[in-house]
């Protein structure tokens, strides 16, 4: 609760010199992308084609993993890998554990999107790249998943604006980032309102054109 | 691997937590329910007054991070004079984050229904307000409740946003649980545990809801969550 104190250092910040803060922090939100959907888009593809050709063993615990990782908050992950992670030896950062959790949710989620266009390719796509001469990895790379790729993209887009938003959770372990930042700044001026709307702002700025692309790749199909 | 002591002592506890989880999902489930259907039913109107403002408010739902919606919601309305208790915060969080996302729900429902049935029942005499009501909304409702039911799924992981605002939740009570006891593979893994419990139940709960209308065009497995944007 924001309440005025008596010796409360009440401190006025303008405008320009907030946004100029926020923008700045936002750069660390956007920076986790290239790592996360890097990674993401990699193992996810990996996962999904495993998955798909259900490989014994390796398939069903990857099920298992993705599932539980689909099923939990993101929070309480978030927590787990920065909190219980020190006690095996692994002690991450906060931008460390960020890029860790996020890629394991992107991860997760992208391999799924990726099964599912697997699932709904046409299995005559397979028997004419064999009957072509292919070898598995030509038929995987240059028939499969060029078109896999195509029919999942509204849904890739959809997760890039999931990580963008799931960003601003690892300011609650504590990365400097656009949302702390806010608060920071709030505490200082005492107007939530203003420092909470310049973060939408940003948010919106980068968040409503991808969810409108995605939904115009979705409307295309 | 787990230390079976120190998970049968704070059992209790944990299961508290969950009962607490579950009452905000729940509380605010019900709320997003009533604007997700009050305002998909707004968005088919061809009014601008209409249009307009569910625009914004979806587009603003949708693009910012739930946690800048509660910090608005928490830090912003006491500004107006509007005391608010966290857990009457994160109520009204929760329930207009997922209201946007159910009323995008709603619409693609109301969408999908024939023309025909709202032209017969006006031309049987029932009122705008009866065709919605007995007409189009239940069997509406009936088509959706699959997508539903996945958005409640998401609901009850956001509610772990919970814990920032001092709710004693599953998400709140394993840290506390992990800074007394040192012991996170246990606090953590627990709350994941249930967590994942309530996900599956609502995974077979959404499959067999889905089971009977399913097409051969339409790959929907298991588990075929899939979050609207």
């Amino acid at each position: 609760m924001v309440r005025v104190q008596e010796g409360d250092m009440m401190q006025d910040i303008p405008l320009t010199q907030q946004i100029s803060r926020l923008g700045v922090a936002f750069l660390s939100n956007l920076a986790f992308l290239p790592f996360v959907l890097g990674i993401g888009i990699l193992l996810g593809i990996i996962i999904a084609f495993i998955r798909f050709h259900r490989i014994p063993v390796i398939s069903q615990l990857l099920a298992v993993m993705v599932e539980i990782v689909r099923g939990s908050p993101f929070l309480i992950i978030v927590y787990a890998v920065y909190f219980a992670l020190p006690y095996i030896g692994i002690e991450l950062g906060a931008f460390q554990t960020g890029i860790v959790v996020l890629s394991i949710t992107a991860t997760a989620y992208l391999s799924e999107v990726f099964r599912s266009g697997l699932m709904a390719m046409d299995r005559g796509q397979f028997e004419a790249a064999e009957a072509l001469g292919m070898n598995y990895f030509q038929k995987s790379f240059l028939i499969v998943l060029p078109q896999i790729v195509k029919t999942t993209m509204p849904s890739i887009v959809g997760q890039i604006v999931m990580t963008i938003k799931d960003t601003s959770i690892v300011s609650l372990v504590g990365m400097v980032e656009i949302v702390r930042t806010s608060r920071q700044i709030m505490q200082l001026t005492l107007s939530p309102f203003t420092a909470f709307s310049i973060v939408s702002v940003f948010f919106i700025l980068v968040c409503y054109p991808l969810i409108v692309v995605s939904k115009r790749l979705e409307g295309r199909q | 691997m787990l230390n079976m002591r120190i998970v049968s002592l704070y059992l209790p506890d944990f299961f508290e937590a969950l009962l607490e989880t579950l009452k905000v999902a729940a509380l605010s489930g019900i709320f997003a329910l009533i604007i997700g259907t009050v305002v998909g039913v707004l968005s088919t109107f061809k009014s601008k007054f209409a249009i307009i403002p569910v625009g914004i408010y979806t587009g603003f739902i949708r693009s910012t991070p739930l946690l800048v919606q509660l910090y608005f919601v928490h830090y912003g309305l006491p500004i107006t004079g509007l005391m608010l208790t966290s857990f009457q915060s994160a109520i009204i969080a929760f329930s207009l984050n997922s209201g946007a996302y159910i009323s995008e729900i709603v619409r693609g429902g109301l969408s999908s229904m024939d023309k025909g049935q709202a032209e017969a029942s006006r031309a049987l005499g029932l009122s705008w307000a009866q065709t919605m009501r007995l007409i189009i909304l239940p069997q509406v409702f009936k088509k959706i409740l699959s997508p539903l039911i996945s958005q409640f799924s998401y609901l009850i992981k956001d509610t772990s946003l919970a814990a920032v605002l001092v709710i004693p939740e599953l998400t709140y009570t394993a840290r506390k649980i992990a800074a007394r006891t040192y012991m996170p593979f246990e606090s953590f893994g627990v709350p994941m545990l249930m967590y994942f419990g309530i996900y599956l139940v609502l995974a077979l709960l959404s499959r067999l809801v889905d089971r009977k209308k399913r097409s051969s065009s339409d790959i929907r497995r298991w588990f075929g969550f899939r979050k609207v944007i």
